[in-house]
């Protein structure tokens, strides 16, 4: 889908914004060639601010912004790197003058215009929909109007300010969803802001989680959601501190991780990287983490005796947390109202809970254990 | 009550009817200076008011906001203050008394400006400040230049903006007070439709004060369809796709 210039490798350094009361800082920020980046971070971590610095737009006086190692100033980057806010920010008029409008103030040529215009329209899904006045458009039908106008004008990167805030969970799903594959498609390179781990997950091919103005963690989606070792971070994405670990044993694709104080040895399916005595963090997504009878143990490729140390209920599902016996470790398990009402869970009671080696996401480090 | 008191209306109407469409010459003279004096101020007052009001309107700033509070303060300021302050800068004792222009048109212009662009500079300034800030962030982020993301935002302003004009031209175009005394009400040099209006009804000529209360009432109607037109047309033609 022919939608976009050349993708580029965007990259944002020495970010200090000072603001009443809060301050923003990083270092530097890349945005690799073709990939969606997701900036996730509470509200008022500085998410849009920094896009908005990324995007030249604001508070822009010390930060350098590179494209492919080059940089650039705000005139030259106006054009290539496109914003999308949270609300649709619509013009006055038809749907098809808010897609050319970029076009036309960069002077392409009117049948040009109306090409890419039409081919963008129907990549965001609203052909037939040139005529229509934007007001007369739902919530969703802005956002992908708005969408269409930035696709049109062939962006080298894009920049999406929670496109998706203002729309309820079931359309904001299917959006997210369509969106990511429009970019995805599109190859272009973008950044996506959203507090809504969810919509992460969906769009996101990196992930950097921003907190009270610096990004704590970043790194490959799953595995920055999944495996996170800053206390503030798991608090966010309300997962257990990762567990550290030693590769013990490597064969072929199957590997186990010894952990200092549980009696037994987690496997796991390990890259072709991996190497013995290689010191590792891990952990399991809660929803991946099941609590299980004796006799179903043989299913499962980790079995683990737990205490139930705490139940949190989060509307249809439960949110159990579990120390796992002989150590101070966490996991945290995500269970049905029906599972609940089949385990029955009790505070303080022992539980054998079990999940399977795809499910363990580990975080390589470079230096070997001394000793487990 | 006097029914047959009526009869003045229906005498008044019919001769203000006659002098209309007779062209009798002093009545078409004093619309012609009225419609002169008012243009050429709304023209300046257009052109000082749109700009100082997205001036203000685009950003708030401290001095901003002092200038909005001045121009707001300024639409409540009465005509005959203004004529006042207007007739002593231009008297033969005040600072401008050299330039002679106490009781000419261009002295009625002046005070007129006086009056009017206050009143288009905080409706413009209401209409650009309501254009959202991230719009502009948008067209900027789209590559707009900076004159491109002032006409975007005008544009999308202009509802607000037609009613600056509209408010400015009924501002000075009915207003009697400053240009009785800053004009003098001299027929066939300064008498303009209003102050002409005042003068024909202390004399009884009911006929006369009603066929340029017609004359007035008439452009105000024109003037205002105009705009109305003007504001709604952006809008008729986005429904179609335009």
């Amino acid at each position: 889908m022919p939608t976009t210039n050349q993708a580029i490798n965007l990259e944002i350094r020495d970010v200090d914004i000072e603001l009443d009361q809060f301050s923003l800082t990083v270092d530097s920020l890349l945005l690799p060639k073709g990939t969606t980046t997701v900036l996730l971070g509470p509200s008022g971590s500085g998410k849009s601010t920094l896009l908005n610095c990324i995007g030249m737009l604001k508070n822009t006086s010390k930060a350098k912004l590179l494209i492919d190692n080059k940089e650039v100033s705000a005139k030259e980057a106006h054009g290539k790197i496109v914003v999308i806010f949270q609300r649709p920010y619509l013009m006055q008029g038809s749907v098809e003058q808010n897609a050319t409008y970029g076009l036309k103030i960069q002077g392409v040529a009117r049948q040009e215009s109306a090409k890419r215009v039409k081919e963008v329209l129907n990549q965001v899904g609203l052909e037939n929909y040139e005529k229509r006045d934007v007001r007369s458009l739902s919530g969703g039908e802005a956002q992908r109007v708005a969408l269409a106008r930035a696709l049109a004008v062939k962006p080298q990167a894009l920049l999406l300010d929670e496109p998706l805030a203002s729309l309820d969970p079931l359309l904001k799903r299917q959006i997210a969803t369509e969106f990511g594959q429009i970019l995805s498609a599109s190859s272009t390179t973008a950044l996506y802001v959203t507090h809504d781990f969810n919509e992460a997950l969906i769009v996101a091919d990196y992930i950097a989680v921003i907190i009270d103005g610096e990004i704590k963690a970043y790194g490959e989606a799953r595995k920055t959601v999944s495996v996170c070792s800053s206390e503030e971070v798991c608090k966010f994405l309300n997962i257990p501190r990762a567990i550290p670990g030693c590769i013990c044993a490597h064969a072929n694709s199957e590997t186990w991780i010894e952990v200092e104080g549980l009696g037994t040895q987690i496997k796991f399916l390990a890259d072709s990287k991996v190497r013995a005595k290689q010191k590792v963090y891990f952990s399991v997504r809660p929803e991946d983490v099941h609590v299980i009878k004796e006799e179903h143990a043989a299913l499962y490729d980790n079995c683990v005796k737990a205490q139930l140390c705490s139940m949190v209920s989060t509307g249809e599902m439960s949110q159990l947390s579990f120390t796992l016996e002989d150590s101070s470790y966490e996991l945290f398990a995500r269970i049905s109202y029906s599972e609940a009402q089949i385990i029955k869970p009790e505070l303080y009671k022992t539980y054998l809970i079990a999940f399977n080696s795809e499910a363990v996401c580990v975080d390589y480090l470079e230096t070997s254990c001394i000793s487990v | 009550m006097n029914i047959q008191g009526f009869q003045i209306f229906t005498d008044g109407f019919a001769e203000a009817c006659s002098l209309l469409l007779d062209g009798t010459l002093s009545v078409w003279t004093i619309i012609l200076a009225s419609l002169k004096v008012s243009s050429l101020a709304l023209a300046i007052g257009l052109g000082i008011g749109i700009p100082l009001g997205f001036y203000l309107g685009s950003k708030f700033t401290i001095p901003r906001r002092i200038i909005l509070i001045l121009a707001n303060a300024g639409m409540g300021i009465p005509p005959t203050v203004v004529g006042l302050f207007v007739t002593m800068l231009l008297s033969r004792k005040g600072p401008f008394g050299p330039l002679n222009l106490l009781y000419t048109q261009e002295a009625m212009v002046i005070a007129q400006i006086f009056i009017a662009t206050p009143m288009v500079t905080a409706i413009a300034a209401s209409a650009v400040a309501s254009v959202p800030d991230e719009l502009r962030l948008q067209a900027r982020s789209l590559g707009a230049s900076k004159l491109q993301e002032m006409a975007l935002t005008l544009k999308e302003a202009r509802i607000g903006i037609f009613a600056a004009i509209a408010a400015g031209m009924g501002s000075i175009i009915s207003e009697v007070g400053a240009v009785q005394m800053v004009g003098g009400n001299i027929l066939g040099k300064t008498q303009v439709m209003t102050t002409a209006i005042v003068q024909y009804t202390r004399m009884g000529k009911y006929g006369y004060s009603i066929a340029l209360a017609l004359a007035l009432l008439t452009i105000v109607l024109i003037v205002n369809i105009l705009l109305t037109k003007m504001q709604t047309h952006g809008n008729e033609s986005d429904k179609r796709g335009a």
